[in-house]
């Protein structure tokens, strides 16, 4: 079902509140965030830990539903759309880049940026071509037979990275991207990132703690309490 | 405290506690039944043969050489009381065989002389009562039947006296026997059972008219000893049967220097002790299941616990960091699988016995009365033996394999580093040789090689078995067979084990053209995923090859007995003169005029006759070499007769049959026997002849590589060497051959004549039936023709092959029983391995599920990759099991010189097929179903 929207908001979120059980009490993550993401825009969340960054990335990447609001993701109302229709979105909208990488360890670096191509269906030769160019673009053209275990937590990164760009996302959500990775290789990390938003014009959302990381962001959307405290508008 | 640990983990894996439980609980199950099966099947047969032999354990009678050929009762019995105090009870018998007569009519029948309180045996009447006052008589079924009797009629009978002979001499021939006749009337007619004196055919009488009838009052033919069951008590047969004989040594002892005139019979001690050795091979047979089917169970619970270990490591670590010592925590995983295994085995034991009784005896005895068997006539039933012995085997199974499936994974919890407990990542650091392990699933020659060597020890087995034999110890005979099935079976297993590869890489190719987005996420993990694979691939690998073995034998031996059967008995009709245990010359075989007799019979189409084998010392002109014939004389020639698809002629036949019978000295030699003597056709040979001297050259006119009917008329040359090979020649050469020229000239001319030919010569004759004439219908009339000659034996080769063909398909549904059975444990493999799989890789599921896998391609994706897998392992264990039923056969019957048509055991093959297919389709769906159910954010919090 499509949704109104401004043009160039590519991902809006209305009053999104989200509670949790924890034992007997209920826990409220989000209280009330209203946000608009703009194409072409890269947002970074922040904020001290339990202020509700992660629980907001995971609604917004439609792995969680809010208790209450709306979340409309290119034009689409996610909170309205059937279990398959939402995996089917993910995979051709989104591109998810996670802090402990989850790459199939049975499956090469080649292997694991195709995994999002065979599930949209391409045939065998596309899959190889297109991935092979992402392991290039990410700069492990050298490294397309190696298996997770052989490359390092950076090069794993990178490969995550190829793989959420396989199906050309118009957004890509990154939890802790660098979470696992010393300085020097989060920021390669970072700047791969930042140039594919340059030269793709893909939507970045992603969380971090660092500040440090933060500067790739054009916007910084700071999170406490499960509120928006800053950013809560296009710089 | 530790088991508050172990409980603690068990409900937090409460389904793979299940599944061990629940994998341990049916095999042990299993176990128990078969084995229950076996004993109760061991006692059925002892009891059949107590029916012959008698119920009683001991017969005391007369030894032959004694002057008196009597028992004094009391006397004896009281000696024998003295003896040993496990006699129960004696009674005095009368057991003979006696001449019955009613009218004109006179036959032999058993008879049997008992006192009112011999309850031994089982007696049923069917007519009138069972009396056996003063001359009254009860009949058995068969002698009334066969006389036309009937309560109230009376019968004369008479009683052959025994007669003794002198030490070392035989019975003096024609010795004529006295006899005393009575006549009774009959009181009854009855079937009877356990008194050990042969049939339905014979009568019973008291033992105080047969004392009366004889005049020997206070005596008996024999006494009959009854021992306290407790003889039988012990769980081992050798020692019940050898307590029975030292019980017999006492009495013996008793009698003192008379005991010498005595003869100690141990008919049933005798029947056990030899059902007990075939049963050795049965209970060896289910042995090797056992140990097949709790191996498979043993891998599961290997995989389930080291699983378990690898999950608990931070935990064991921090047990060590809090000062756990390394037994500690081994002995921490070795009392979880005791745990597993007490609960499993206790509750299989009951389970099994359950099933037993309820199950499998009323199923067994319902099976036996629609078989409607005389068995049931006699009310015989299948009584289920509930056995210590059946529960102690498959316990000790289960122990065995639990504690050694439980070793390794202990082992490794006892190596965990305190390290895990700090920074886990950095003590699971992967080293050079684990990234190898992620590397394609390569061939493994470890795995061959360790099958070449259990495949050769168990030849060394057999060789050993084959000692043994010679040595003559059942138990560890039956020990050495069952080691060398189970080497042979895990050997040829382990061999064939290098083929789940290619059939995977196969199955992968398919399943890419088939389902290519499921088969990309299948293909990888199956090829690489090694050590889980390896488990699951070797369980099934076990699983398929045994009975597809024992399956592929069965279905050659339903393929090729036809082709056995024609080759054995050469023709569709084979009438053999029966020899009843004495020599052929003292029989009134036929003449060869007979077969024109035979030849009358309508259907018959032609017939020939063949002599008996007479074994001929035969050299070459120069007596190189000396290597005995066996030659038949032939009335006609055979070609034509014999089936001829069986048959391979070589030079000069079938042509050489008509030489045979036109030119007198002229042979038919087989191949093997011309190869070994360097003989072709045209050459002689000096063939020995009855009496001195008597030489008889022939000429060989004709070689045959292969008759039916003749199996050592082969290339063989094995047949040649132990001087068995058959030659043909023609019956008037035979005649002459057989016959001292010193004692009677005859057929001087080489040609005998009518006269010189009429002579009871006929041993077999082969025959064929006209073209449209019903083979069933032949032999009927040939049996009715010649039902009173008792030497003629008639054979119709369709019959002995429908028969078979019957047994056979009786056989296959008892193998696809095994196979079920088998297979039901690889299931609760198949399934603990698949769920243990889809459980370790839900970070995959998550990650998957996040970037957009659909629930049921996810699905889809295990269920196809458990597929692949279960089905790769099962073509290759299917393929394992028919090559080695192949070898076997094939082996077997080259050594036998017999064609073989090979086939296809797919009876089997699809049985294993669906069910590892739908285990696996069942057991991916089931596991992953709960997993991919979950939020993506929850599956990945949980996985991390």
């Amino acid at each position: 079902m499509e949704e109104k929207s401004a043009p160039d908001v590519i991902i809006t979120v209305d009053n999104v509140h989200k509670s949790f059980l924890m034992g007997k009490e209920a826990v409220q993550a989000l209280r009330g965030v209203s946000l608009d993401i703009h194409r072409r825009e890269v947002v970074c969340l922040m904020g001290p830990s339990g202020s509700g960054k992660t629980t907001l990335l995971n609604i917004i990447g439609g792995l969680e539903e809010p208790s209450r609001g709306h979340v409309i993701v290119d034009g689409e109302n996610i909170i309205t759309l059937s279990e398959d229709r939402l995996s089917e979105l993910r995979l051709t909208k989104m591109g998810f880049v996670f802090q402990s990488y989850n790459l199939l360890a049975n499956f090469t670096a080649l292997e694991n940026v195709e995994v999002p191509l065979a599930l949209t269906g391409f045939n065998r030769r596309e899959r190889r071509r297109k991935a092979e160019a992402l392991l290039e673009s990410v700069g492990l053209g050298d490294r397309a037979k190696h298996y997770p275990s052989e490359l390092s937590g950076g090069q794993q990164q990178r490969v995550a990275i190829a793989r959420a760009l396989a199906n050309d996302p118009p957004i890509l959500i990154g939890d802790e991207i660098t979470g696992e990775l010393d300085s020097k290789t989060g920021f390669e990390v970072m700047e791969i990132v930042a140039g594919l938003n340059r030269e793709r014009g893909t939507t970045v959302v992603y969380v971090t703690h660092d500040p440090r990381m933060a500067k790739f962001a054009s916007r910084v959307v700071n999170l406490r309490d499960g509120r928006i405290t800053e950013g809560n508008h296009t710089q | 405290m530790i088991a508050q640990y172990i409980l603690k983990s068990f409900g937090r894996h409460k389904a793979r506690t299940a599944i061990m439980v629940m994998a341990v609980l049916v095999v042990t199950a299993m176990l128990v039944t078969l084995n229950n099966g076996v004993d109760s099947l061991q006692q059925q047969v002892v009891q059949i043969v107590e029916q012959f032999a008698g119920e009683h354990d001991i017969a005391i009678v007369r030894a032959e050489t004694s002057p008196d050929q009597y028992v004094s009762i009391e006397r004896i019995s009281a000696i024998l009381r003295a003896a040993d105090p496990a006699v129960a009870a004696i009674y005095p018998r009368f057991h003979t065989t006696a001449e019955l007569r009613t009218g004109d009519r006179t036959s032999n029948v058993s008879l049997v002389a008992r006192v009112p309180e011999d309850d031994l045996g089982q007696i049923t009447v069917l007519e009138g009562e069972y009396d056996l006052q003063g001359d009254h008589i009860v009949v058995l079924k068969v002698t009334a039947d066969t006389f036309g009797l009937h309560v109230g009629d009376q019968v004369d009978v008479n009683y052959y006296l025994p007669i003794s002979r002198m030490t070392g001499q035989d019975l003096p021939q024609n010795v004529s026997l006295s006899h005393i006749t009575r006549r009774f009337t009959i009181s009854g007619i009855a079937l009877s059972t356990g008194l050990g004196a042969g049939g339905q055919n014979g009568v019973i009488v008291g033992v105080e008219t047969v004392q009366d009838w004889l005049d020997v009052p206070g005596r008996a033919e024999r006494l009959v000893v009854v021992l306290d069951e407790a003889v039988y008590g012990s769980l081992n047969t050798q020692a019940s049967v050898f307590r029975v004989r030292r019980i017999a040594e006492r009495m013996t002892g008793a009698l003192g220097e008379e005991g010498e005139t005595y003869v100690f019979r141990l008919d049933k001690a005798q029947a056990l002790d030899q059902s007990d050795t075939a049963f050795a091979i049965l209970r060896s047979i289910s042995a090797v299941y056992g140990f097949l089917v709790m191996g498979v169970v043993g891998l599961l619970v290997y995989s389930i616990i080291n699983t378990n270990v690898e999950e608990r490591q931070r935990d064991l670590a921090f047990l060590r960091v809090l000062g756990a010592k390394r037994r500690h925590l081994f002995q921490l995983v070795i009392i979880e699988v005791a745990f597993i295994g007490l609960i499993g085995v206790g509750l299989g034991i009951l389970v099994g016995q359950a099933f037993s009784v309820w199950v499998v005896s009323p199923v067994a005895n319902h099976l036996i009365n629609s078989m409607g068997s005389e068995g049931t006539e006699l009310g015989l039933h299948f009584q289920l033996t509930i056995t210590v012995g059946a529960m102690l085997r498959a316990a000790l199974i289960a122990t065995v394999v639990l504690g050694l499936s439980g070793i390794a994974p202990a082992r490794k919890a006892a190596r965990t580093k305190m390290r895990h407990a700090i920074n886990p990542g950095s003590a699971d650091s992967i080293q050079i040789e684990d990234l190898a392990r992620l590397r394609s699933r390569k061939f493994d020659m470890r795995i061959v090689i360790a099958g070449v060597v259990l495949t050769l020890m168990w030849l060394i087995v057999f060789i050993g078995t084959e000692f043994l034999f010679r040595q003559g110890n059942e138990s560890v005979i039956g020990a050495f067979m069952f080691s060398g099935l189970a080497l042979l079976v895990i050997g040829v297993s382990l061999l064939f084990y290098a083929l789940t590869l290619p059939f995977e890489r196969l199955m992968i190719l398919l399943g890419g053209l088939v389902l290519p987005k499921l088969s990309f996420f299948a293909g990888p993990n199956l090829l690489r995923a090694k050590q889980r694979n390896t488990i699951i691939s070797l369980m099934i690998v076990f699983s398929a090859t045994l009975p597809t073995f024992l399956g592929t034998m069965t279905v050659l031996e339903q393929t090729n007995y036809d082709t056995t059967a024609r080759f054995q008995n050469g023709a569709p009709v084979v009438a053999q003169v029966a020899f009843w245990g004495r020599s052929f010359s003292e029989q009134e075989a036929p003449s060869p005029d007979f077969l024109d007799e035979f030849r009358t019979v309508p259907g018959i189409d032609r017939a020939v006759g063949l002599t008996t084998a007479y074994r001929a010392g035969a050299t070459n002109r120069v007596e190189l070499r000396n290597t005995p014939l066996m030659v038949q004389g032939l009335t006609e020639s055979l070609h034509g007769v014999v089936y001829g698809d069986l048959t391979t002629y070589a030079t000069g036949c079938p042509e050489a049959f008509e030489t045979l019978f036109a030119e007198p000295d002229t042979i038919i030699v087989s191949q093997g026997y011309a190869e070994f003597m360097d003989l072709d056709v045209g050459d002689v040979i000096r063939v020995e002849g009855a009496g001195k001297d008597h030489i008889v050259t022939m000429r060989v006119v004709g070689l045959i590589e292969r008759i039916a009917g003749f199996e050592s008329f082969s290339r063989n040359e094995n047949y040649v060497r132990w001087g068995e090979s058959v030659a043909f020649v023609s019956l008037d050469t035979y005649i002459r051959l057989t016959t001292d020229p010193l004692q009677e000239a005859v057929c001087a001319s080489g040609v005998c004549s009518p006269v010189e030919r009429d002579r009871p010569i006929i041993a077999e004759i082969l025959a064929t039936t006209s073209a449209g004439a019903d083979e069933g219908e032949v032999v009927s009339r040939l049996r009715e023709r010649f039902a009173d000659q008792a030497p003629i034996w008639i054979i119709a080769t369709m019959e002995e092959i429908r028969s078979t063909e019957q047994a056979m398909r009786t056989i296959r549904v008892l193998m696809l029983i095994m196979t079920v059975l088998s297979f039901v444990t690889s299931i609760f493999g198949v399934f603990a391995v698949v769920y243990v799989a889809v459980y370790v890789r839900r970070l995959e599921i998550g990650m998957l599920k996040a970037i957009g896998m659909q629930r049921r391609s996810l699905i889809g994706a295990f269920a196809l990759e458990s597929v692949m897998m279960t089905v790769s392992a099962s073509l290759a264990g299917v393929t394992a099991g028919t090559v080695l039923g192949y070898v076997f056969y094939i082996s077997n019957m080259t050594m036998q010189d017999i064609p073989t048509r090979l086939t296809f055991d797919w009876l089997t093959a699809l049985a294993i097929l669906v069910m590892v297919i739908l285990a696996s389709v069942f057991s991916a769906s089931m596991a992953a179903r709960g997993i991919v159910r979950s939020k993506v954010t929850r599956i990945l919090r949980e996985a991390l």
